[in-house]
């Protein structure tokens, strides 16, 4: 693999402690959640979702009497690694593993049992005052605190850069087979203004300005030398925009001889591809063939709790009328070609157990490039995904045997895959893992295809 | 990115625990959060200043468990350029009016957005500028309406309109200033009005209620407001807030409906055998009953019933039964108490009754309850005491 489609480079401070808070919960709430479907005997829906999330918050009994069987039962219940949970921490901030050994309440066996104990403690301590959400509350705390280790040394050693970060990964065993990498930054800055959490802000920070203003830089810098060449995609968020300035601010950082080479977009932080605003955008990406990453799986930062609401926007066939659009668009006027990755080749860990992996995939079929309009995926983060990963190799070789190897991105979802694995040779070695299905996509010409005209 | 999910779920144990939830859950239908209008375009709204801002949450209580609050966002706009601007505002997609000076501003929902949009000619000086969202926030604290169905609530349907635990839920205020579309915002005023009955519940950012307002009506400035009794006997909370950086006006309130003691529920009817009366399924067996079942608090359940048997023939049994484990879909609600069985004729008999019920809710109209019981008389002397039943039990 020479190129990887997707890394991050942003930091603890240029996300919101708002984001690392839905994470968590989102990763205590999994197991739990996946269990609905068989005691309500049926597929579960959104607002079966909203309510669950609002009793886990409220955590009335038996919730603690659950959590203190899950502590008991050990590595039988495992929803948070606490070692890589504080490794990726550490990865992206200035909290040291001291301090955040001390915030979530672990010694330094960091056992997952000792996770839950301090949760439930703290829950206790909410639940005796009287609070009306006491798990909310204490989850708040932890993140509160993991953040205020991280400021608290940030305002000694300074803010993380993204410099530091791309040094990090550059030096992480298995990054030198890279020859492009390609850094996606994210637009936090309107993501969760709707979210009072107790003290913890919605705010990054950085801003998402000065995120792109620093990522520009260091792609000027790196790629004035030696070593993997750095392409850096632009977050787009549409909100604080009407249609023109949105694409005047696009046009004006985005394209070959721009600093940006692509467009990121994340969906489950409140937009939708169908947005007017976005349509200039997209016709201006075909013009110039520049590509398109869009987040597409049912979780992801910004998804607030189980509900899917947030997590809906990211479905692939919300794409379904842009794509067409654009196809008509092309047929009557001269564009080049519009291609469109939506990342992660969505697993099975829908606790509905629905997969967008058959719309994806109908979508690459229906979109092959002959109306010069090109779906992509790539494999970034959930190809080592624990459980569903014998499912998931399945899904991608359904994908090779349909002959869209040549549409299948290699792209590992540096930092954030290191809840997950160590670095980059073992995100590689777990595709060796079940069928070898890898072995048959075509990772580097579809990376060619993809930033061909970038 | 993408997020992190379990690799091991629960266990069975846990499993069967989960079903044992909590009884009462508030249920928030996504609030409005935007209360004000928000220019489209950062870059232009930042041209004008907000010199006042008014959010004004009018709350009611359309049924015993429901909070449904209208609100009203008036902005007192700055445009200093000294000509007008035109500005493309975004509102709430429950938003009914949007009003520029008095004039109201058609809206449109455009393609692909969660919001509705209008457009406004800002005049130079100030101006005036009217939000009003019917139904901004809604409580919906039905015990039927959660996953998990209070033990009680399926014990009896009728106890399920009336009964259930005090419930508490936040209500988040936010200025507009948060979102930073403004040039500026001065000063922030908000007001939740409520109606008496409503208790403040300790939250993530308050103790309780905040303190009586001042003679003057006006609350010191920060975070903690005052409250006050309206004429008409709701109440007012009222913050004031000004701030010259970029902190801005933001918290939650938690507010409780507080349950009552005793819930009226309703009759029930029932038929079953007692195995063990000297032959089973006999007509010596057979077992009727009539009742009545009241609620008290969320946790209990009593019962007054007339039993008819063959061999027994009429026995009065009040039980007073406690609520163990919440209904979910097809796992039953359980409750499990004591009674004290009174013969009445031919003569007067006491007794005891061991009683433990399994319930299902059934269309939230009727409840389904499979009764386990078994009765000990002390003074009789019969062999096949205690004798042990079953029935089934329907509350209509």
């Amino acid at each position: 693999m020479h190129t990887n489609i997707h890394v991050h480079l942003f930091s603890a401070d240029h996300t919101p402690p708002a984001q690392l808070y839905y994470m968590l919960r989102g990763a205590l709430h999994s197991a739990a959640r996946g269990l609905l479907p068989k005691l309500l005997g049926r597929p579960i829906t959104s607002d079966d979702l909203r309510r669950f999330d609002r009793s886990m918050d409220r955590f009335d009994w038996p919730w603690p009497v659950l959590f203190q069987l899950a502590s008991a039962a050990g590595d039988t219940f495992s929803m948070v690694d606490v070692s890589r949970l504080i490794t990726m921490f550490r990865t992206v901030s200035r909290a040291s593993q001291s301090d955040l050994r001390a915030a979530l309440r672990v010694d330094d066996r960091e056992t997952q049992a000792d996770l839950l104990k301090g949760l439930l403690a703290r829950t206790a301590e909410h639940r005796r005052a009287g609070r009306p959400l006491p798990f909310r509350d204490a989850l708040c705390d932890v993140v509160k605190e993991l953040y205020d280790a991280h400021e608290a040394k940030a305002s000694i050693y300074g803010r993380v850069t993204q410099e530091e970060l791309w040094d990090k990964f550059k030096n992480s065993p298995g990054a030198d087979q890279y020859q492009r990498v390609i850094a996606l930054s994210v637009n936090f800055d309107e993501a969760f203004l709707d979210d009072n959490l107790p003290g913890l802000s919605s705010f990054a920070a950085i801003e998402f300005a000065d995120q792109i203003a620093e990522l520009e830089q260091l792609a000027a810098k790196n790629n004035r030398g030696s070593g993997p060449r750095l392409l850096p995609f632009l977050g787009v968020d549409p909100r604080g925009h009407n249609a023109r300035t949105l694409s005047e601010f696009v046009r004006s950082k985005v394209g070959k001889t721009k600093p940006f080479k692509g467009l990121k977009l994340y969906p489950p932080m409140g937009l939708l591809p169908t947005d007017d605003r976005l349509r200039p955008v997209f016709d201006y990406c075909q013009d110039e063939g520049v590509p398109v990453l869009s987040h597409c799986t049912v979780g992801g930062a910004g998804v607030r709790g189980s509900s899917r609401t947030f997590a809906d926007l990211a479905h692939p066939l919300k794409w379904e009328d842009v794509l067409n659009r654009l196809e008509r668009r092309a047929r009557e006027q001269s564009t080049k070609m519009f291609r469109l990755c939506l990342a992660h080749f969505d697993r099975l860990e829908d606790p509905d157990d629905v997969s967008w992996c058959d719309e994806l995939m109908g979508l690459m079929r229906r979109f092959d490039g002959s109306g010069k309009v090109e779906v992509y995926s790539d494999i970034a983060f959930d190809v080592v995904t624990g459980s569903s990963r014998k499912r998931y190799g399945d899904n991608v070789a359904r994908v090779l045997d349909h002959g869209l190897g040549d549409r299948v991105l290699f792209g590992s979802d540096w930092w954030n895959y290191l809840y997950e694995c160590d670095d980059e040779s073992a995100f590689v070695s777990q595709l060796d893992v079940d069928r070898g299905w890898w072995k048959s996509a075509d990772f580097d010409t579809a990376a060619d295809k993809f930033l061909q005209d970038v | 990115m993408s997020d992190r999910t379990s690799r091991v779920g629960f266990s069975c144990i846990g499993a069967l625990l989960l079903a044992a939830l909590l009884p009462t859950t508030a249920r928030a239908e996504s609030p409005a959060l935007r209360l004000a209008a928000l220019p489209e375009v950062a870059a232009e709204g930042r041209q004008l200043f907000v010199l006042q801002e008014s959010i004004t949450f009018e709350c009611s209580e359309p049924t015993r468990y429901e909070l449904s609050c209208d609100s009203r966002g008036e902005l007192t706009v700055d445009n200093p350029s000294g000509q007008p601007i035109v500005l493309t505002l975004e509102v709430d997609r429950r938003a009914s009016r949007v009003e520029l000076d008095g004039a109201s501003l058609p809206l449109t929902s455009p393609e692909g957005r969660d919001v509705q949009i209008a457009t406004a000619e800002v005049p130079a000086g100030t101006s005036r500028l009217v939000v009003e969202i019917p139904g901004a926030y809604r409580l919906d604290g039905r015990p039927s309406g959660d996953i998990f169905v209070p033990a009680l609530v399926t014990r009896h349907p009728l106890l399920g309109d009336t009964m259930g635990d005090p419930f508490s839920a936040e209500i988040t205020l936010q200025s507009v200033k948060k979102y930073r579309r403004w040039g500026r915002v001065d000063d922030t005023r908000v007001a939740l009005r409520y109606p008496e009955g409503w208790r403040w519940e300790p939250s993530a950012e308050s103790a309780g209620a905040p303190p009586a307002c001042p003679a003057s009506g006006t609350p010191p400035d920060g975070l903690e407001g005052c409250l006050r009794t309206l004429p008409d006997g709701d109440l007012e909370a009222v913050w004031t807030f000004a701030s010259p950086d970029r902190s801005f006006f933001a918290r939650s309130v938690a507010l409780t409906r507080p349950g009552g003691v005793v819930f009226n529920g309703g009759p029930v009817i029932g038929t079953g055998f007692a195995i063990g009366s000297g032959c089973r399924f006999c007509r010596e067996s057979f077992r009727a009953w009539v009742g009545y079942e009241i609620g008290v608090t969320a946790h209990a359940v009593i019962a007054l019933l007339a039993e008819y048997s063959p061999t027994e023939r009429v026995a009065v049994v009040p039980v007073v039964e406690l609520a163990l484990l919440p209904q979910m879909s097809a796992i039953p609600a359980v409750t499990a108490g004591l009674g004290a069985p009174v013969r009445v004729w031919p003569k007067v008999d006491p007794g005891i009754r061991l009683q433990a019920t399994v319930a299902w809710s059934l269309w939230s109209t009727f409840s389904l309850g499979v009764v386990l019981f078994s009765d000990l008389f002390p003074f009789v002397e019969q062999d096949w005491y205690p004798l042990f039943g079953a029935g089934i039990q329907l509350g209509v």
